[in-house]
């Protein structure tokens, strides 16, 4: 009994850890006054004051824009890296590639943001290129990022994939473009579609890389939040805070719900049968 | 009648084309020679089975046939049409994976419905026939499972199921029953042919089971590095090998060195000095007097006995040394004085019959002049 108390504790203070802040933000989020840690009734006035706030709608569609561009990029690289990789076991700086792809994993964020800034501001002097400008050198940094977690996935897959079974597609008289279509990608697209979202996530919430290669016109959301809290946290960043809570969690409720529907659906045509 | 049907061996009839002709079919990986000048004719109707150990070549013979690898050198004609630079999409062969290799994201109905997908038909033509082979393999309440839904057996008669779907010309078989386990095995061998009876498609199988080879086809190739060691009907490659490797490969076999002293056309002599033992065999050994000759004895044709033979031939001595006690025969291992290990097969007639012969007794073991037949290869 006693022992059984003492797990029930430690589950306690363990998801209180997790927790609590969150549901911290969210009730501070509705609070009337401006002091976050002191309550003063309730009240939308934040909700107001951040769909208002140009900079932070700004600052989501870019991240969004660059969310987007980076996984997809990420994803299309990653799945091609994954292929040479699985496919051909022998090819020339097979190891070189190998590892070039796995380094962005292991790399300190901070090193990837300052030699690319680095490296950009030396194509400019030495080369006279036009300086990429905009999201260019963030999208950058994070489909390099990306590419290595979407590799990694894709790989997986891959590797445990019967490769017989685009061989039995052919004997069965597919032509090999229709193999790839038919077989290969419906196999594999689960795992794309997981790498896609890790790299859009990734993207979504860097903060690291985003302070080096940001520039005025491209400012990522959690860089809107970084430098706001810099003077304080508002109880607009709260009601930020919330909004993405939201988002995030109607996002999972939805895929698991999907999910669910689709494991009754094919139970139920069993029970047919 | 199945039997009178089997009884026609094509192979027999002079006047009859072959269906399959493999011509001087060479294959090399890099140095490595996987298949070498290799010839064989296989008829329509067959069930043909590739017997070989790991590495003889025969996955690679059958993955040229399906088309995914190129010979190095040689023709490939089935049906009288040359197969050799046919992609696999274009042949009229399907393959049967040792994986299976079923599509993951497909029902077993899918999965079976691929191939005639390809061909264009009519939407309800496939499903037809997707349900006629459904019956056959016995699969029908199962058709909208996904493959991870099925058990090995089930698996495995869908992958039937699928490559059976575009009435093949020729099916090959890429060690079929390999992932089941021997129960299964054993009823499915029956299946299958069976199976192949009824739809008269040629099978080619690739196997590394001597049992399943012997049990399953109408003629069997033994196989060795890359070469056809021999071609026959199971029986006769089991009774008359034609070399040390394919009578060692099918079977347990006793095998006894020795010099031809004695040679005329209904029998030979061969005398083995090492063992004391002097071997009359009653058929020719058709090479010259005094030449090295091999006696191959099989364990079951070797009769053992606590009485010496009252001749001095087809007969020795030695001391038991092992029983293998398999529930229906017993293996004897007797070593003999020159430490030559000699095995004999007795079967299991009676119930709770004490051991007629115990460990380390002396013994004699003898066969019949019809027994043993002299490898010269």
């Amino acid at each position: 009994m006693r022992k059984k108390l003492f797990n029930i504790s430690i589950l306690f203070f363990c998801y209180a850890l997790l927790y609590l802040p969150m549901i911290n933000i969210i009730v501070y989020s509705f609070n009337a006054s401006k002091i976050t840690s002191v309550w003063q009734g309730f009240s939308f006035k934040w909700y107001k004051a951040v769909l208002n706030n140009p900079n932070i709608i700004s600052g989501l569609f870019t991240s969004l824009k660059l969310a987007t561009i980076s996984a997809t990029v990420a994803t299309i690289i990653g799945t091609l890296a994954a292929f040479a990789l699985v496919r051909h076991k022998r090819f020339k700086g097979r190891n070189i590639f190998e590892s070039m792809v796995h380094m962005p994993l292991v790399m300190p964020e901070v090193i990837t943001g300052l030699s690319l800034m680095l490296f950009l501001f030396w194509l400019r002097d030495f080369f006279y290129l036009p300086a990429f400008s905009g999201i260019t050198p963030i999208a950058i940094a994070h489909i390099t990022l990306g590419v290595a977690y979407v590799t990694v996935i894709v790989r997986a897959r891959l590797s445990d994939y019967d490769m017989a079974v685009e061989e039995a597609a052919m004997d069965l008289g597919a032509h090999p473009s229709k193999v790839f279509f038919r077989i290969t990608i419906p196999i594999i697209a689960p795992s794309c579609v997981a790498g896609w979202f890790l790299a859009f996530a990734l993207s979504l919430d860097d903060v690291v890389l985003a302070s080096f290669l940001s520039s005025p016109e491209s400012t990522t959301l959690p860089m809107v939040i970084f430098s706001s809290l810099k003077m304080g946290a508002t109880p607009q960043i709260n009601a930020l805070a919330t909004i993405m809570i939201g988002v995030v969690l109607t996002g999972v409720l939805l895929a698991g719900l999907y999910m669910y529907g689709k494991q009754r659906k094919a139970m139920a045509k069993e029970a047919v049968l | 009648m199945k039997l009178a049907i089997k009884k026609l061996e094509p192979w027999q009839n002079p006047n009859e084309e072959p269906y399959i002709s493999i011509e001087n079919i060479s294959k090399n990986f890099g140095n490595f020679p996987a298949v070498v000048d290799f010839n064989l004719e296989i008829y329509k109707g067959e069930f043909f089975s590739l017997l070989g150990g790991s590495g003889c070549g025969k996955s690679t013979l059958l993955r040229m046939l399906a088309g995914f690898e190129q010979p190095t050198s040689g023709k490939i004609y089935i049906d009288g049409m040359d197969m050799t630079n046919i992609p696999p999409y274009e042949r009229p062969v399907n393959m049967m994976f040792q994986s299976y290799a079923l599509f993951p994201h497909m029902t077993v109905e899918q999965n079976v419905a691929f191939g005639l997908k390809q061909e264009n038909m009519a939407k309800s033509e496939i499903k037809d026939r997707v349900y006629d082979l459904l019956d056959l393999v016995e699969l029908k309440a199962f058709a909208k499972r996904k493959p991870n839904q099925l058990s090995g057996g089930q698996r495995q008669r869908t992958a039937l199921a699928r490559s059976l779907a575009k009435q093949p010309k020729v099916l090959l078989l890429d060690e079929p029953l390999a992932a089941l386990d021997k129960k299964l095995r054993d009823k499915t061998q029956f299946e299958l042919v069976n199976i192949q009876e009824e739809v008269g498609v040629t099978f080619i199988m690739v196997t590394h089971d001597q049992e399943e080879a012997m049990t399953m086809s109408t003629r069997v190739g033994v196989m060795e590095q890359g070469r056809i060691r021999q071609v026959g009907a199971p029986r006769e490659v089991y009774e008359y090998p034609n070399s040390r490797f394919s009578a060692e490969f099918i079977g347990s076999i006793n095998l006894f060195d020795g010099l031809v002293v004695e040679e005329e056309r209904d029998h030979a002599l061969v005398r083995d000095e090492e063992n004391d033992c002097t071997l009359y065999i009653s058929h020719s050994a058709s090479v010259p007097l005094g030449s090295q000759a091999t006696v191959a004895i099989r364990p079951e044709k070797v009769t053992i006995t606590k009485t010496p033979p009252k001749t001095d031939r087809n007969f020795t001595k030695g001391e038991v040394e092992e029983i293998a006690y398999l529930g229906d025969v017993s293996i004897y291992h007797v070593r003999l004085k020159s430490g030559k290990l000699v095995m004999a097969t007795v079967p299991n007639l009676q119930r709770g019959a004490a051991l007629p012969i115990e460990w380390e007794e002396e013994v004699y073991l003898k066969w019949n002049s019809n027994s043993g037949i002299i490898l010269t290869a």
